[in-house]
C-alpha cells in the first residue's frame, strides 16, 4: 500500500492515502505505519526548520528522555511539570520525542493509514499498533493530540493541534499516555498514586479521585516530608521502588482553605476557572521534590470524621482494588490490561498495605506516616 | 460450563483466594467473595459446571447438585455483565490441570457467590474520538470548519 501523494510532508497538500482492501495482511500494514511515520517526521522537521528546535533533556525512571520542540508554543505546555527532572547533556539518549503544534507552525496531520473519514475509536487504535508502531490519539473538547509511537527506534512523534489549548490536566500530566507506552516496555510501571516519603524510603498513597492522595501528599510536603507524586508515579520491581515523573498537584479550588500556605501559589495559578488548580510544585519547593525513593509500603487513603489520623492493616486484594481499576481504566488499553493488572497484583504482593484512616487534623497526616516509615512497623506508627 | 472470560474486556486477578474482575469496555469492577473466586478460576480453567461444582463440592459443606445449581446461578450474573461469554464447543480451549484438591477433614462454610458491582470509575474512562477528516485539509477538521 502507498501513499498516492507525498509532496513535502507537510500535511497540508497531502492526498488521501491508497487504502484498497479492508483485507490488508499484517505486514502491509506494518510498511504503512512506517511509512506514515516517516511522513509525519518530515513534517515536523519542516516545523523545526522554520521556526527552530529547542530540546530538553530529562531522567525519568533512570532513562534519559529528549524532547525536542520544533517552536516554542509547546515549552511552557510541556516541560514545568518535569522540571524536577531535568538533566544536561546527557552522553545517551533512551527515547526522543519530537512536538510540535499546527496553529503556530501552520501545521496539519498528513492522512493517516486507515480506510475512514472518522478517527478510529479506541477499539479500532489496536489494529494500528503492532510490535512496532503505536498511535496514541487523545481527542477533547478543546484540543487534538496525536502521538505515534516507533517502538523499534525509541522514537516518537506528538503532533498537537493547539498549544494554547491544552487543558489542565495536560499540563498537569504531560505525555502521560504516550510516556506509559514506552516505559512500560522498558519494565516501568505507570501506576494512579502519589508518593511520599524521608530519605530513600517511601509510601505510595493509592485510590480512586477524592479519596484523599493529593491532600495527605501535599499535608506531607508541608510537614516535613519528601515529595514524588499525588497523582501519577512510575513503579519498577525487583526491588520495588518509586519514581517521581511530574511535580504537580492537582487540587480542587476549595482545598486552598486547607493549604493557606499555598496562598500565593494559588494566586498565581494557570487555569483559574478549570475544575481543578494545577500548581508547580518545583517553582517554591524545589529542594524537597524527590526523584523516588524504595518502596516500603502501601497506603490506602480514606476520609474520615475522627480527630486523629490513624493506620489499619489492609489486605494485598484490598491494596489491589484501591490501586488497580483506577489504574487500568486511565491508561491501559485493552492489548495491555491484563499484563498491567499481573504487575499490579506482583507489586501489592511485595509490600504490605495499610488503611491510612485520614483525621480532620490534617497537620496530623506527615506526623503518622513519618513515623511509621522512619519505625517501619503498623504498631509503632499507632 | 461452556464458558470463557471475556478477554481482553474483563481483567481480573485473584490473591489469597479473592478475586477482582474489571471490566474495560463499561469501566466496571468487581468482587465475588472466595466461592466466587474459585468458580472464577475454574473458568480460566476451562473447567465445565460439573467439574467445578466437583470442586466446590470438595472444599464446602455442600452437595455437588446443589453446587452446580448455584454454580449456574452465578454464571448467569458474569453473562449478563458480560464478563464471560459463551464458548463455540468447536474451539473450546482444553482444560488446563487444576490442584487436585483432597476431600477437606473439615469442610468449609459455603457462602453462596456473590457478585459485587462497583460503578465509581466509570468516569474515568475516555471518549472515544470522533472527528471528521477533509478532503483537502486533512485532519482533524471540526465541523464548523476549522481546522
Amino acid at each position: 500500500m502507498k501513499f498516492m501523494s507525498s509532496r513535502d510532508g507537510r500535511g497540508k497538500r497531502m492526498a488521501r492515502p491508497d487504502v484498497k482492501t479492508e483485507s490488508k495482511d499484517r505486514s502491509e500494514r506494518y510498511d504503512t505505519s512506517v511509512e506514515y511515520f516517516q511522513i509525519l517526521q518530515k513534517s515536523f522537521e519542516h516545523a523545526a526548520s522554520d521556526f527552530g528546535v529547542i530540546e530538553r533533556q530529562y531522567k525519568i525512571a533512570n532513562k534519559i528522555i529528549k524532547l525536542r520542540f520544533a517552536g516554542s508554543s509547546l515549552l511552557s505546555v510541556i516541560t514545568p511539570a518535569l522540571e524536577h527532572l531535568a538533566v544536561q547533556n546527557a552522553s545517551a539518549v533512551d527515547f526522543t520525542v519530537c512536538l510540535w503544534d499546527g496553529l503556530s507552525t501552520n501545521s496539519t496531520l498528513p492522512f493517516p493509514p486507515w480506510h475512514s473519514k472518522k478517527l478510529p475509536s479506541k477499539d479500532e487504535q489496536k489494529r494500528y499498533s503492532d510490535k512496532r508502531m503505536t498511535i496514541i490519539i487523545d481527542s477533547g473538547p478543546s484540543r487534538t493530540c496525536f502521538n505515534l509511537l516507533d517502538k523499534q527506534q525509541n522514537f516518537a512523534l506528538m503532533w498537537v493541534d493547539d498549544a494554547k489549548n491544552m487543558p489542565y490536566y495536560d499540563v498537569g500530566a504531560p505525555l502521560r499516555d504516550l510516556l506509559y507506552c514506552w516505559l512500560r516496555i522498558q519494565n516501568v510501571q505507570f501506576v494512579h498514586a502519589g508518593a511520599v516519603g524521608v530519605d530513600d524510603r517511601g509510601v505510595l498513597l493509592v485510590g480512586k479521585g477524592g479519596s484523599g492522595k493529593s491532600t495527605a501528599s501535599l499535608a506531607c510536603l508541608l510537614g516535613g516530608l519528601k515529595y514524588a507524586s499525588d497523582d501519577y508515579v512510575l513503579i519498577q520491581n525487583n526491588p520495588p521502588r518509586i519514581s517521581s515523573i511530574y511535580n504537580t498537584v492537582k487540587l480542587r479550588s476549595d482545598a486552598m482553605n486547607k493549604f493557606p500556605a499555598l496562598a500565593k501559589m494559588f494566586k498565581n495559578r494557570r487555569f483559574p476557572d478549570a475544575e481543578k488548580t494545577v500548581l508547580f510544585l518545583n517553582d517554591e519547593f524545589s529542594g524537597k521534590i524527590s526523584r523516588g525513593f524504595a518502596l516500603h509500603a502501601i497506603l490506602i487513603p480514606k476520609i474520615t470524621l475522627q480527630k486523629e489520623t490513624r493506620l489499619r492493616k489492609a489486605s494485598a486484594i484490598e491494596s489491589l482494588v484501591a490501586l488497580a481499576p483506577s489504574t487500568i481504566l486511565q491508561l491501559a488499553g485493552e492489548s495491555d490490561g491484563q499484563k498491567d493488572m499481573g504487575q499490579l497484583a506482583a507489586l501489592v504482593k511485595a509490600v504490605p498495605s495499610y488503611f491510612l484512616e485520614l483525621g480532620s487534623d490534617i497537620s496530623e497526616i506527615p506526623k503518622v506516616i513519618l513515623k511509621f516509615i522512619k519505625e517501619g512497623s503498623l504498631n509503632d506508627a499507632k | 460450563m461452556g464458558l470463557k472470560i471475556n478477554a481482553p474486556h474483563a481483567v481480573s486477578e485473584i490473591i489469597d483466594g479473592e478475586a477482582i474482575v474489571v471490566n474495560l469496555k463499561t469501566g466496571c469492577y468487581y468482587s465475588m467473595g472466595k466461592v466466587g473466586a474459585i468458580i472464577w478460576d475454574c473458568i480460566m480453567k476451562n473447567l465445565d459446571s460439573a467439574d467445578t461444582a466437583k470442586q466446590i463440592a470438595k472444599l464446602f459443606d455442600l452437595k455437588k447438585e446443589i453446587a452446580r445449581r448455584e454454580i449456574d446461578v452465578f454464571t448467569q450474573e458474569l453473562l449478563k455483565e458480560s464478563l464471560v461469554i459463551m464458548e463455540d464447543n468447536a474451539s473450546s480451549s482444553p482444560k488446563k490441570s487444576i490442584e487436585e484438591q483432597n476431600p477437606a477433614a473439615q469442610k468449609l462454610a459455603y457462602e453462596t457467590p456473590k457478585l459485587v458491582k462497583f460503578e465509581d470509575m466509570q468516569d474515568l474512562l475516555l471518549l472515544d474520538p470522533v472527528h471528521e477528516v477533509h478532503e483537502q485539509q486533512g485532519w482533524p477538521w471540526k465541523k464548523d470548519g476549522t481546522a
